[in-house]
């Protein structure tokens, strides 16, 4: 499997064969530098619901998971030269009441633990993502990604390598990527007292193919493969013991994921298309998962199409959920509803607008395209959580 | 479960290297042996210059008759394609110091109703002559498959120059072929 | 996951046999239609990813940092 994979590499790379001379001269007068595009999007996600690594409930019950999220987003696409394309994206989320905060400190000690008030019952997160494409010959494209997170107690730093290449007229094209993430975050106990910091290690390697079936089809399959080391429990977490009380949540520091999925999206005769994505999941903590998805989308008016989604996820519970440990035990638990078993539903829809740019002169010499889309999704799932999604966005093509 | 994922890359990996290796070779002429959906089979050489494209006023008119007897670069582009959106500034351009210098710059949009390209050219301001094939006779006339797709032509119609976008070559090409024209005229190219 | 593996291998099948069918870039019109993208945008992906790599311990793992442990959903 190895040898496989390191052939598989070594054909994609773009050092196999030679680097190929540069065979397409620049474009007549290529600007030093262009601003394709930009895109604004704001999202907001209410959730509400329960789960027992939440300590706001009543004892020996599951406690709040209630979070609101505002996540603004902005990108920079520009074009530095004919072979070098920039992406710069800053994503930022504002998450009111989150759940990590249900320290007891200055509290009276019967009172309950609260899981949305204090240290950052208001928890701004934001990142600096930035994507560099070059084009290194007509069939082969490298990409550079580096990308900092920063939220209250979290830091991380990610960089990432990929190559593809087409295929046979670009009717295939494959592509393989490398990424390295490294968190650093603060290391609170179920009490809030803070211990130092704790880190973790991911690494990724994915492998994907996309193919042209027809004129109005097309395929791609795809497989990640991650490690993780480290600190992967989530320190403030609590575990319910049998005993009524509270305990930490303990997990291995190592962790073996795979993911392979499928896509296709099919023209449809009546200006639709119609998208179809099936993903199976498997990793050594003993969580598989299947993943299906449908989004069908339909033009109105040249300028209007409409689009309705429709995902379903079903997971089986890591081996360490437990929502009743024994209080002697050492081993690995967790209460963590977002590994329990459990099937999730979201249905959704969402208006797409491509405006024509007013008819004035001035403003058409600067932008070519304005795009519009408003959306609308709800996910529900069997461990009594739902959120609502509300999205909006506004893109400039210059 | 492990078992059947090891099985699964396998197959994964497999079909990787088929797609790497399988098609890569028989990619470039219309005579290999790669089934092309949707294309006409090749016609023969010089028939191009009889196709009757559409103008944007909605009158048939034969490539060589829109292009006279001057040297031309012809570019074959879509609305839809990105990078011949994106060159398109650079041809309007050089079709106004091509027209100095005796010389024609002819779009030929494929697979587009001219209503559409009529819009296109309105709304981006593009002035320089334009064609529509929309159903790729003279694309495949001319077994041109790739857009962007760009043609120079010399006086006597003969096609001196075959390229993807618009690059340097295609310039160069057409200053050899205003160069040959003792019609054209004393101007400069970039 | 018979089942599973028996679909992978009929889809893999399925591509490896349409890796010869050359579709001309001139004839691409349907297939660089925005609504035949597989991820809107940038934007939207990411808010997919971010979402349900926080929610769902199956999510990530694929390209896509892994969720857990940030705190901040």
């Amino acid at each position: 499997m190895i040898a496989w994979l390191a052939a598989l590499l070594a054909a994609v790379s773009p050092l196999s064969p030679p680097p190929a001379p540069v065979d397409a001269p620049a474009p007549v007068s290529v600007p030093a530098y262009q601003i394709e595009s930009v895109r604004v999007r704001y999202t907001q996600f209410a959730q509400n619901g329960i789960g027992y690594q939440s300590a706001a409930g009543p004892p020996g019950g599951p406690g709040s998971e209630r979070v609101t999220i505002d996540q603004p987003q902005a990108e920079v696409v520009a074009h530095l030269g004919d072979r070098l394309t920039q992406r710069i994206w800053i994503p930022v989320d504002v998450v009111t009441a989150a759940s990590p905060d249900h320290s007891r400190y200055g509290k009276p000690i019967d009172s309950p633990v609260d899981a949305v008030s204090t240290p950052s019952r208001i928890n701004v997160a934001g990142s600096l993502d930035t994507l560099s494409t070059y084009r290194w010959s007509a069939t082969t494209d490298v990409d550079f990604r580096a990308a900092l997170h920063l939220e209250e107690p979290f830091e991380s730093w990610s960089f990432g390598l990929g190559v593809t290449r087409s295929l046979a007229e670009d009717n295939t094209v494959v592509g393989a990527s490398v990424n390295q993430v490294v968190d650093w975050f603060d290391h609170f106990d179920l009490e809030g007292t803070r211990h130092s910091r704790a880190s973790r290690s991911t690494t990724n390697l994915n492998l994907s193919l996309t193919q042209l079936l027809s004129p109005t089809t097309v395929a791609a399959i795809s497989y990640g493969g991650t490690v993780q080391l480290g600190t992967l429990t989530n320190t403030w977490n609590s575990v319910l013991l049998a005993d009524g009380d509270r305990g930490e949540e303990r997990m291995p520091r190592h962790r073996q994921r795979h993911a392979l999925a499928g896509r296709v999206a099919q023209w449809l005769p009546w200006q639709g298309a119609l998208k179809l994505y099936y993903r199976a999941y498997l990793d050594d903590w003993g969580i598989g998962a299947h993943t299906a998805e449908a989004d069908l989308a339909q033009r109105v008016v040249s300028w209007l199409h409409l689009r309705a989604t429709y995902r379903y996820h079903r997971q089986r519970a890591t081996r360490y959920f437990t929502t009743s440990a024994d209080p002697g035990a050492t081993g690995f638990r967790t209460a963590d509803s977002d590994l329990d078993a459990f099937h999730a539903q979201t249905v959704g829809g969402a208006v797409s607008l491509d405006l024509p740019t007013p008819k004035n002169r001035y403003v058409t010499r600067y932008v070519k395209d304005l795009h519009a889309e408003i959306g609308y999704e709800y996910y529900f799932r069997s461990n009594h959580l739902t959120v609502d999604i509300t999205t909006c966005a506004l893109g400039f093509g210059f | 479960m492990r078992v059947g994922f090891r099985f699964l890359g396998s197959v994964f990996a497999l079909l990787l290297s088929m797609a790497a290796t399988g098609c890569a070779g028989r990619t470039e002429t219309l005579g290999s042996p790669s089934m092309v959906v949707g294309a006409a089979p090749p016609q023969p050489a010089g028939s191009f210059r009889d196709v009757v494209l559409t103008d944007l006023d909605g009158r048939p008119t034969r490539l060589i008759d829109a292009l006279g007897r001057r040297p031309a670069l012809v570019s074959f582009w879509a609305p839809w394609c990105e990078p011949c959106v994106r060159e398109q500034p650079a041809l309007q351009r050089l079709s106004q110091q091509a027209h100095h210098c005796g010389a024609t710059v002819l779009g030929v949009a494929v697979g587009e109703n001219r209503e559409t390209i009529a819009d296109f050219t309105r709304a981006r301001q593009l002035s320089f002559p334009q064609l529509t094939d929309q159903e790729f006779h003279l694309a495949d006339a001319l077994g041109q498959r790739r857009i962007p797709a760009t043609l120079v032509l010399n006086a006597d119609q003969g096609i001196v120059f075959s390229g993807d976008g618009l690059d340097g070559r295609a310039v160069t090409a057409l200053k050899n072929a205003l160069l040959g024209d003792p019609a054209a005229g004393s101007c400069s190219l970039q | 996951m018979k089942r599973l593996a028996v679909m992978f291998l009929l889809a893999a099948t399925l591509s490896a046999t349409a890796g010869c069918v050359v579709v001309p870039q001139n004839r691409r019109k349907r297939l660089a239609d925005p609504m035949m993208r597989f991820d809107a945008d940038a934007l939207e992906a990411h808010k997919k990813q971010k979402f349900y790599s926080t929610r769902e311990g199956a999510a990530g793992g694929d390209g896509t940092p892994a969720g857990g442990g940030c705190g901040c959903q």
